[in-house]
């Protein structure tokens, strides 16, 4: 092979390399602060998750106790509450990422035509993002007040039904969902119209020049184009729904009922409500599990992406 | 390209942008304007927009409450975990942009800890801080619970996977060769680093640290879970309005707008930077 | 097959074997009268999947790199 596999990166030029590192080694020096606190904070509790979910844990009753093999597996998977919890966060991701991605792309797409006022009409749609959803939230509780809450005061004005937004247990959830809309619909329309701005000019106008429709343009150019930047908010967007626990845990906590109990949630009430430490930690590790694979697939294309860049000299 | 736009289509337009804006901005405004009401003028219907201001709320939630205590502790955990983020990140955001070091492997593996739901570990930090609190290095690093050392930690390890997801990107958009030169002029690899590779990702690295800074100020769970008073931060002290008689929504909507504020004003002023950072170099051609 | 290969087919076949057991705890193990036998079946297929899939790989990139190899002699034999 005429050309070393092992130095990816630019070779050293050989007057100027302080002696004794190479390029490897450079590079493993630069990784090894973030690897050790990666390594450290993520794999030991892991392991220590793990190893209790193979044990007896229940807190209320002492310390960690007895290997029981796969019986917490066997309660967990058996359990219906379980399986109900993992229902509502997967209504909750896909109502929400959905609807926050065609709003967001809606919302780029006029700002994009737009020439008045762009500074400002950004700086303002970047506010909620910079909000933390456990206060905001904590204040949505009195915008969706029955009584004194300005959603259905302005809902009355319109002649529109007053729904309970937080008690009623077949719009609660819908309820969260608009809440995480309004704060991170801006986040997909940001990310979106940064996207839309940095296209090239330049297939664009030949496009104009053949005379191409509007519709043509946007499902054989803009569309195409955009698709790296909306896969990733796509992605970025629906890991943060599958976590979602701030939100729930102000402005419904759960409730009513187990109506919005999302997977965080039921793990967060049996771990540290009921302390079944046993249970909880099984929960988590099947959770990262289904996390850990989707991953595989979400992350294998924007890694290699990466590489690709990488690994080009 | 300038299409024929009728003036129809525009006022539509703008009409649009406008609802679009009240929708995301009201709730702020709602919580504000709520901050300066007297407490007759909050639990009445209908909601009232004109009303005598009064400072009150503040006096309650900064005097009473003693906010600013947890402005501080926030402060400085906040601040803390974004300089090491950045730092650490930084160094291994450049080797997997540069030397792709692990093939790919290494960086799904940080990647992927994005990935782990915060309270699928919450339950083991709890354990470990417990224990290396009690220890001499815990002691001096105050990394026990309820100190700011253990939540510096926490914040450290959940967000380096974002920023490098981001600051990787940076790096790659900038040109090898210009590091190429400075090398063949007889700089070491770190001189390059520091002299040119990092002044160059300055942009970048910023957008990361207002990132990083924005997350970390916001955190609830591990502020919730790991401590109890000494180190509690803004989110923490705000729920912690709601334990009185009912829900002071006075006293919250003041509290909520000190917390928030720093952040909002934060992100205007870097707002032009923060747009222009976040397509991760996915769109180029 | 380099490490880097071999540690993505390495991953990528313990992700397959926990995905038998929990499919297997979750839709099969009813079905058994006796755990004992449930747990040592699951484990067999389990294990059968995982390495399967990874000498599949491990196939993959021998006959890749017999390719590659072919096609690096043809060029040198073109420059001679």
């Amino acid at each position: 092979m005429p050309t070393s596999p092992a130095s990816s990166g630019f070779a050293a030029p050989p007057a100027a390399g302080r002696a004794g590192l190479s390029d490897r080694w450079f590079s493993v020096l630069l990784i090894t602060p973030a690897m050790l606190i990666t390594l450290i904070f993520a794999i030991l509790p892991l392991v220590q998750a793990l190893d209790v979910t193979f044990r007896m844990g229940d807190l209320s009753r002492g310390r960690i106790g007895d290997y029981v093999g796969l019986e917490n597996y066997r309660v967990v998977f058996a359990d219906a509450a379980f399986w109900q919890a993992g229902w509502v966060t997967v209504k909750f991701t896909v109502v929400a990422v959905g609807l926050q991605m065609i709003l967001g792309i809606g919302i780029a797409f006029l700002l994009h035509g737009a020439t008045f006022a762009k500074g400002l009409t950004r700086s303002l749609l970047i506010l909620p993002l910079a909000t933390s959803a456990a206060v905001t939230g904590l204040f949505w509780r009195y915008l969706y007040d029955t009584q004194f809450g300005v959603m259905n005061w302005m809902l009355g004005n319109l002649g529109l039904p007053e729904p309970n937004w937080l008690g009623d247990y077949t719009i609660a959830l819908w309820s969260v969902v608009l809440f995480d809309i309004w704060q991170w619909t801006p986040f997909v329309a940001l990310i979106a119209l940064a996207g839309l701005q940095a296209l090239p000019k330049e297939p664009f106008e030949a496009a104009e020049l053949d005379g191409a429709s509007r519709w043509r343009v946007l499902t054989t150019l803009t569309f195409p184009l955009l698709k790296p930047v909306l896969f990733l908010v796509l992605v970025l967007r629906t890991i943060d729904c599958v976590r979602l626990y701030d939100a729930v845990a102000v402005l419904t906590r759960g409730g009513p009922g187990t109506a919005t109990e999302t997977m965080t949630f039921y793990l967060y009430r049996t771990g540290l409500k009921l302390f079944r430490m046993d249970y909880a930690s099984t929960m988590a590790i099947f959770f990262l599990y289904v996390m850990l694979v989707a991953a595989v697939f979400a992350l294998t294309p924007l890694l290699k992406q990466f590489t690709d860049r990488a690994k080009e000299a | 390209m300038q299409r024929k736009t009728s003036v129809v289509v525009e006022i539509l337009r703008y009409g649009a942008i406008f609802l679009v804006l009240g929708f995301f901005v009201f709730p702020i405004f709602w919580m504000v304007l709520t901050s300066f009401k007297p407490e007759e003028a909050i639990m009445v219907s209908p909601p009232r927009f004109f009303f005598t201001p009064t400072t009150e709320n503040y006096v309650h939630a900064l005097h009473d409450k003693n906010f600013l205590f947890y402005i501080k502790n926030t402060l400085i955990i906040s601040v803390i975990s974004t300089a090491i983020v950045v730092a650490f990140g930084s160094l291994a955001a450049y080797s997997f942009a540069r030397y792709n070091v692990g093939d790919g492997h290494i960086l799904f593996f940080i990647l992927s800890t994005k990935m782990m739901p915060a309270i699928a570990v919450i339950l083991p930090y709890f354990l470990i801080f417990r224990d290396v609190g009690k220890t001499a290095v815990g002691k001096s690093l105050h990394l026990g619970l309820d100190q700011h050392g253990a939540l510096i930690v926490s914040y450290v390890m959940f967000n380096l996977p974002f920023a490098i997801w981001l600051l990787v990107s940076f790096f790659q958009d900038i040109p090898r060769s210009l590091e190429h030169s400075a090398r063949l002029d007889g700089l070491s690899r770190i001189q390059v680093l520091r002299r040119v590779t990092f002044p160059l990702a300055a942009p970048g690295i910023a957008v990361t640290a207002v990132f990083t800074l924005i997350f970390c100020w916001n955190e609830f769970l591990f502020a919730y879970i790991l401590t109890r008073k000494a180190a509690s931060t803004v989110t923490v002290g705000v729920e912690s309005f709601f334990t009185l008689q009912g829900i002071l929504w006075g006293p919250v909507a003041a509290a909520a707008t000190i917390s928030v504020a720093p952040m909002l004003i934060f992100v205007l002023v870097m707002q032009r930077y923060m747009v222009r950072g976040l397509t991760f170099g996915a769109v180029r051609g | 097959m380099s490490f880097s290969q071999g540690w993505d087919a390495g991953f990528k076949s313990l992700l397959i074997y926990v995905g038998v057991v929990f499919f297997w705890l979750i839709f099969l193990e009813r079905h058994f009268a006796d755990p004992g036998t449930s747990v040592l079946l699951m484990n067999a297929v389990g294990i059968a999947l995982g390495l399967g899939f990874f000498l599949y790989r491990r196939r993959i990139c021998r006959v890749e790199r017999a390719a590659a190899a072919v096609e690096v002699a043809a060029l040198l034999a073109e420059d001679h």
